[in-house]
């Protein structure tokens, strides 16, 4: 039900006091955008208020309102400030947009981030590569440098000793000879070499894989354990150092005599070895001849190859080569050379000044009670 | 600010209750933002667009002052004549306007009181009535006829000028100035 109020009503309007325009309301008044009876409201005030009436007039030119809105932001902050202690907020359009900028900055900064680490995964990866390329690479490379060591070697009469270094260790055993480097290091060369021809019968492999040359010796150490020799290879590769030792033998670059350590061939002595059990089966002969190479059955068993090549290396005086092989074949309790391995690693051991392990290996054999326990004892009393 | 909200809505007699007993900051605070943008748009039409921030700081500081110290009844009035003042002391001697406090003071006490309709009973109201109809009629015939349009009509100042046809400045004057003679006579 609408409210009329009557004149007397009406006439009394007259002293009803209407508080000053705020911004809102002098901005609807101008535009008039306005109820009629708010209107009317409004202008009982501006009747007597001077204030509004002259603001009002300044407001309708729109250049005054522009500098208006310029200026008392400022203004009401600073009331707020010093007497409400009220913190600014920003209006809607400024919130607005101070968020659409806090969003970008976020993508960016994603963006970014997300760019560096996959550029970091990427790096970490190729290096990974590169790194695992370049240790098999050189893995499969390092068994070539023989040659180059061979190479070294003087094959002449008048060897330097000092590239022979353990063969002047007194304590290494008596069939390597000390007073005769040269031989050691021509039938050195010479093992070497057939070692090489060995190589050259098989097929080089691709680089993935490490070559055949030696090539039990070199799989074999790869894979402790496990035989990957074939036997025909092996066979092959025997016959050949055998062929090639027999040519060197006529052609007298190797003189048979004491101490003559030459891959596939019989030793002298089973005692000069110091192990108590035949190097190979066949019987040994005291002087061997030049066509005892000969007729040296073939060398087949792949350890007692790397055995071979293990003493050679040590009277080359490549201590690391000897101990590789005597640590390989020293692994497997079951290999027929085991005792005579372990025994040689722990002399190389103590050539290499680690007392402590060649005891420690010595201990071993002569606890195992096999056929090093006396030499082993023997050795053991030396280093104490 | 717990409170501002509330403030907010209360007259200006109020806020200037709460100051004189118990000078509280924040309805100083609401009054100075409650007159603050009608400060701005008077000293843009005496001073230079420069110096408008400065001037409109500088008179609410003396307001902040004034709010203080005096009793103050028709707000409005005294900031409308504080601005004014420190317009014209500008114009004279822009570096060191002075406000001075008297004609503030003298000029509130020739202004009417307020009158508060509702608390009135109905037998004043009545009373009330019988006399300004009273004084209603010794008023001059534009006047009259602009405060019967304005007041017992309810039209607007626009509709009154176009009827009478004249400028809607001069109907305003006219109600003015029959509203202050009756009020005058009755208050």
């Amino acid at each position: 039900m609408n409210y009329k109020p009557t004149i007397q009503e009406k006439i009394l309007s007259i002293f009803t006091p209407v508080r000053c325009l705020n911004e809102q309301q002098l901005q609807q008044y101008v535009d008039g955008n306005i109820p009629s009876f708010e209107k009317h409201l409004l202008q009982q005030h501006l009747v007597d208020c001077e204030l509004c009436s002259e603001a009002l007039e300044i407001f309708y030119q729109k250049s005054n309102r522009e500098k208006f809105n310029e200026i008392i932001p400022g203004i009401r902050r600073q009331i707020h400030k010093e007497f409400l202690q009220i913190v600014p907020v920003a209006t809607p359009a400024v919130k607005k947009v101070k968020t659409l900028k806090k969003e970008q900055l976020r993508e960016k900064l994603l963006i970014y981030s997300w760019t560096i680490l996959l550029a970091a995964i990427c790096i970490g990866g190729l290096s990974f590569l590169i790194y695992h390329y370049n240790y098999t690479n050189s893995y499969g490379n390092g068994s070539r440098s023989l040659p180059v060591a061979a190479g070294k070697a003087d094959s002449s009469g008048t060897a330097d000793n000092s590239a022979v270094p353990v063969a002047r260790n007194t304590n290494l055993p008596a069939h390597i000879p000390a007073h005769n480097p040269a031989a050691l290091q021509e039938n050195g060369h010479a093992v070497l070499s057939q070692e090489n021809k060995i190589a050259g019968l098989v097929t080089p492999r691709p680089k993935e894989t490490p070559p055949h040359h030696k090539d039990s010796i070199q799989a074999a150490f790869i894979k402790p354990g496990t035989r990957t020799l074939k036997k025909e290879t092996a066979i092959a590769a025997a016959a050949t150092v055998r062929k090639r030792l027999k040519e060197d033998s006529i052609s007298g670059s190797v003189s048979p005599g004491e101490g003559h350590p030459a891959a596939g061939t019989p030793l002298k002595n089973d005692t000069d070895l110091g192990d108590g059990q035949p190097v190979r089966k066949v019987p040994v002969a005291k002087q061997p001849a030049p066509d005892s190479v000969e007729n040296a059955p073939p060398q087949t068993d792949p350890d007692e190859i790397l055995y071979t090549s293990a003493k050679n290396y040590l009277a080359q005086g490549n201590v690391e080569s000897a101990m590789s092989r005597f640590k390989f074949l020293a692994t497997n309790a079951g290999n027929k050379y085991y005792q005579q391995a372990k025994f040689q690693l722990a002399l190389c051991y103590k050539a290499k000044g680690k007392t402590n392990r060649a005891r420690k290996l010595l201990k071993e054999i002569v606890d195992g009670n096999g056929s090093m326990k006396a030499q082993a004892e023997a050795e053991l009393s030396n280093l104490q | 600010m717990p409170g501002y909200q509330h403030l907010k809505n209360l007259s200006d007699k109020e806020l200037l209750l709460r100051i004189e007993k118990h000078s509280e900051i924040e309805a100083i605070g609401i009054l100075l933002e409650r007159y603050s943008h009608l400060i701005v748009m008077v000293c843009l039409k005496y001073i230079d667009e420069a110096g408008v921030a400065a001037a409109t700081k500088k008179i609410l500081q003396q307001l902040n002052i004034d709010l203080q110290n005096y009793h103050i009844d028709n707000l409005n009035n005294w900031v409308y004549r504080l601005v004014r003042q420190y317009c014209q002391a500008q114009r004279t001697s822009p570096n060191s306007p002075s406000l001075s406090q008297s004609k503030r003071e003298s000029t509130e006490e020739s202004r009417m009181p307020a009158v508060n309709v509702s608390a009135w009973s109905s037998a004043e109201k009545e009373k009330m009535i019988g006399r300004l109809q009273t004084v209603f009629n010794t008023l001059p015939k534009e006047e009259q006829d602009c405060i019967n349009q304005f007041y017992i009509r309810g039209k607007t100042f626009e509709e009154i000028a176009l009827q009478k046809n004249l400028p809607a400045e001069i109907i305003k004057k006219n109600i003015r100035e029959g509203k202050r003679k009756i009020q005058a006579a009755v208050l």
